[in-house]
């Protein structure tokens, strides 16, 4: 930065008014009241706490809470990068990943920016938290001061972990994402990219510090704990491609659970989880709490449901034949490719009964019953039609067209009082996303063992599907892991982040081809009428994200993502 | 110099202070932040905008060197000025850079800009056969801005147009037109390695010149980085002619007005070749390229352009400059004979405004920015003034 004639100080002065409705405060004189002041009082540090806890799930821009663009708890969108989903362009999608999905995005758009100034805000919020807590270890409770410091560290992590995943990658090629572990004054805001191995080391103090600070289970749902610090610490060291390190993390963590007075473990029912009445289940690790009033809830349900819906879905993410085919038979064996009379309920209703149950709790499929608007049962038929016997139809926002639908996230009846605002909880880290992760860095490590088979077990069990054969090399394994993790976390947001993994940017066995660029196809193999969207045409730059450009702009010390132009 | 009346050489200078900002703008502000845990929305507090607490105010210095002419028993009037604004220590939100979150930017004293120019009026009235009046008037000013200091090489944008160091205010900064593509064309450069972003062109959409050359960093890509600065957003020459006349009771005048050296950004649902459902366009785009219209300098009608002919560039810049006539007065006042004692002054007029508009430009209004803007209204009054 050339003009190095400005200066920046933090708080010169700064208060709050809890209840003002804008948000703007300082109605009394403002030269009795600075931000020194914000962090003195232990309400201070709650308001400062759950400040930084705020970008993980929206950013309001200005007072428009509908926008939740960006942040963590819209990721679930980016299962449409893969080839399992697609985003389908309707006015709903803040969050612009139809762009990204038919490759039309440039540096310019929201997409890019969006997330980067969510995560970057929670970053600075963080750093300003961890700033100040340290003076406030008299003012607080021990617990909570723990609690505090711990849980800013952690969402520290966490909001790096995301700019790592989506502007960069997390391997030592890869080029990293700018680094600030304190708020900086404005000349020296201008930083080029550190390199993963640089923010990785800041995220591995912040988790150690989080898991030494916090409680092994939330003392508040939605707040960070233990595990959820160690689980991000193994992930964190299994993205690094460090199997031996994120092995031993995962292990810790699972064996800590087993003395747990309070263990985490798999919800009965896998279709529940995704709905308001399995909310409260003892698999949550780490949860954005979602409430059905104005600005607390979450946007999946918008995004994810259909018309016939109370909130008026838009089906902005639609899941894609491929993974609907993905599934397993019910008896454990790959589906081959046969079809039914798509004409013929009863035919249809078998074929998917012998189907992995995963698939009906998660997709709605031709003759799939809906419960929408007004507790009324909808059948969904595609292309829609008007008959209303046995049920009337489901209407799809592409209701020409034969796409697959959503079922998680969606809001049954009236759940949805309050449109965008759904209620339904987003998991970030759930205890069967753990337990495959933890099968994942054991295989990695040292190849296939009981524990790895055990973890599997657990994840088909609860999922009513038959256990796997304990056979199986190395790469055996790593195949059932990987195809596990699409049947089990499809549409939660982890399968993009997962291809980043499992692959390299540099790799040329990432064959973008065959892994992402079919054309979007209905149920009956029908090419949809994209009307706003064409099929995915990913090249090699849509591995990451572009920086946006209005950051290049500014600060020339930071270098384009691959890809994306100058 | 005989009939020389009056003649003053004037010079002044002055320096203004200005505090452009609200209060309290060197203070950080907390706002509200929610967050929920245990199913309760909670309060949270974050911080909204990075200040700078060494804000002084904004100055303004004027230099002006004038010169008044009277000569010919009054009949001719001169002035003519030559004037220099500078603007210091400009209040300006400055770019800050993403890293810090979603914040608003803080004022910083950082911009200097100078207004140059020149003012000129004239004017002549007369009499000829002894009772035909006359009068002429005309002005004309050319003013040139720049921006003197900003912040270095960094630019900040605004739309299609950007501030940066060295040229004039938000001067529009766009892609250059070279041609419309064709088939052989595209696989021409593709075949030479060129690359094109937001995405390679079709038939019938732009190709916008590589601005760079051989060795340079973004050669054989085109993307915005090829963006040129082009054009200005405020104008450079402003002029305008009264003419007046009077015979017996017959009054008359007109007045035109108009500017030039501006251009304005032409691209809206009305104007452009991305045609949407229920929107209503231009009548141009009819002219668009088609197979069967490979002439056009028009690109291609489409539902889908994505970004490809919208992208910021010189198609949609048009010259803005006008001629307008905004006054016309036609009036007759009827001899005080004919209507006193009761009447003591008696006239029917007909007055025009904003009758006639000369320019390039093809918006519904120059003057009024892009085409979506109302345009100005023209007024037809016919009256009649009577004074007992």
């Amino acid at each position: 930065m050339k003009n190095k004639i400005f200066r920046f100080f933090l708080p010169a002065a700064a208060i709050l008014i809890l209840g003002a409705c804008k948000g703007f405060l300082d109605t009394t004189p403002e030269d009795g009241i600075g931000s020194l002041e914000m962090w003195t009082t232990a309400e201070h540090a709650d308001l400062g706490v759950a400040g930084a806890y705020s970008p993980v799930k929206c950013f309001q821009i200005g007072s428009d809470p509908y926008n939740p663009a960006g942040c963590i708890s819209s990721n679930a969108m980016t299962d449409t990068y893969t080839k399992y989903a697609f985003a389908w362009g309707t006015g709903f999608d803040d969050t612009g990943c139809r762009y990204f999905c038919n490759n039309s995005a440039t540096t310019g758009y929201g997409v890019f920016s969006n997330k980067w100034l969510a995560d970057y805000t929670g970053v600075q919020y963080c750093n300003l938290a961890l700033d100040n807590l340290p003076r406030m270890q008299n003012v607080l409770k021990e617990e909570v001061y723990n609690n505090y410091l711990g849980e800013v560290h952690f969402l520290r992590a966490l909001y790096y972990f995301d700019l790592l995943t989506f502007y960069s990658g997390h391997k030592t090629q890869d080029p990293g994402v700018p680094l600030y572990t304190a708020m900086p004054d404005y000349d020296n805001a201008y930083r080029p990219r550190s390199t993963p191995a640089d923010v990785r080391r800041v995220m591995i103090e912040d988790l150690e510090e989080a898991a030494e600070r916090l409680p092994w289970r939330s003392y508040e749902k939605g707040r960070a704990n233990r595990c959820a610090a160690l689980v991000l610490l193994g992930k964190v060291y299994l993205y690094a491609g460090n199997f031996a390190r994120a092995a031993e993390v995962f292990s810790g963590v699972v064996s800590e659970n087993d003395r747990a007075a309070e263990p985490y473990s798999l919800y009965s029912n896998y279709a529940e989880l995704f709905l308001q009445k399995g909310e409260d289940n003892d698999e949550s690790v780490f949860v954005i709490d979602c409430v059905n009033t104005y600005g607390n809830g979450s946007r999946l349900d918008l995004l994810y449901s259909n018309r016939s819906a109370n909130c008026a879905g838009t089906n902005t993410s639609i899941p894609t034949k491929e993974l609907v085919d993905f599934y397993l038979n019910a008896d454990g064996t790959k589906y081959d490719g046969s079809t039914p009379d798509w004409t013929n309920r009863d035919a249809v209703n078998r074929f998917f009964a012998g189907r992995d149950p995963r698939l009906d709790a998660s997709i709605i499929r031709p003759f799939g019953l809906f419960v929408g608007k007004d507790n009324v049962t909808y059948e969904y038929r595609a292309p829609y039609d008007s008959k209303t016997s046995p049920y009337a139809c489901l209407r799809s926002n592409h209701s020409s067209n034969t796409n697959y639908c959503w079922r998680k996230f969606c809001n049954q009846g009236n759940e949805t009082t309050i449109r965008r605002h759904s209620g339904i909880d987003i998991p970030v880290i759930r205890w069967a996303d753990v337990l495959l992760l933890y099968a994942e860095a054991v295989n990695e490590s040292s190849g296939p063992s009981a524990e790895v088979f055990d973890a599997l077990d657990k994840v088909r069990r609860r999922a009513k599907m038959p256990v796997v054969s304990r056979q199986g090399d190395q790469a055996a394994v790593r195949q059932l892991i990987r195809d596990e993790r699409v049947y089990e976390l499809a549409g939660e947001g982890h399968l993009y982040a997962d291809w980043q993994r499992w692959f390299a940017h540099s790799d040329n066995d990432f064959d973008y081809e065959s892994l992402t660029n079919q054309s979007i196809l209905g149920y009956d193999g029908v090419p949809l009428a994209l009307t706003q969207v064409s099929v995915r045409n990913f090249t090699r730059r849509n591995w990451r994200y572009a920086i946006p450009q209005s950051e290049i702009d500014v600060n020339p010390a930071l270098v384009q993502s691959e890809g994306w132009g100058n | 110099m005989p009939r020389l009346d009056n003649l003053k050489l004037r010079a002044s200078w002055g320096k203004l202070g200005n505090n452009a900002v609200g209060d309290y703008a060197t203070q950080l502000m907390y706002e509200r932040r929610t967050y929920v845990f245990d199913g309760n929305a909670v309060p949270g507090a974050g911080i909204s905008a990075i200040v700078n607490d060494v804000l002084t105010w904004e100055s303004t210095t004027m230099t002006n060197i004038g010169l008044d002419l009277s000569a010919f028993k009054g009949r001719l009037n001169l002035s003519a000025d030559v004037f220099d604004k500078l603007t210091d220590d400009i209040l300006i939100r400055a770019s800050i850079p993403g890293v810090f979150g979603r914040l608003e930017a803080p004022y910083t004293n950082a911009g200097k800009v100078r207004n140059r120019g020149l003012e000129a009026e004239v004017s002549w009235k007369g009499t000829v056969w002894n009772d035909f009046r006359y009068g002429v008037s005309a002005n004309y000013s050319f003013v040139r801005n720049k921006v003197l200091k900003y912040q270095g090489d960094v630019a900040s944008y605004s739309g299609q147009r950007i501030l940066l160091e060295g040229y004039g205010i938000y001067d529009y900064y766009v892609r250059e037109v070279d041609c419309i593509a064709t088939q052989e064309k595209i696989d021409r450069m593709l075949a030479d390695g060129y690359v094109f972003y937001p995405s390679t062109p079709q038939p019938g959409d732009f190709i916008y010149k590589d601005q760079q050359k051989e060795g340079e960093v973004g050669y054989k890509i085109i993307d915005d980085g090829d963006r040129v600065i082009k054009g200005h957003s405020y104008p450079s020459h402003f002029f305008g002619l009264t003419l007046n006349a009077g015979w017996k009771g017959i009054d008359f005048s007109m007045m035109f007005s108009g500017v030039a050296g501006i251009s304005q950004y032409l691209n809206s649902t009305w104007y452009t070749n991305v045609v949407r459902n229920g929107s209503v366009i231009n009548k141009k785009f009819l002219g668009a390229w088609s197979p069967d219209n490979p002439g056009s300098k028009i690109p291609a009608l489409t539902t889908n352009d994505g970004g490809r002919n919208t992208a910021n560039n010189d198609f949609w810049l048009q010259d803005a400059s006008y001629v307008k006539l905004r006054n016309l007065t036609l009036g007759y006042t009827f001899p005080e004979k004919w209507t006193s004692p009761f009447i003591s002054r008696a006239r029917i007029y007909f007055t025009g405004e904003n009758l006639l508009t000369f320019t390039r430009f093809e918006g519904l209004d120059p003057e009024n920015g892009s085409a979506s803007n109302y345009p100005n209204m023209s007024r037809y009054i016919f009256g009649v003034s009577i004074t007992f």
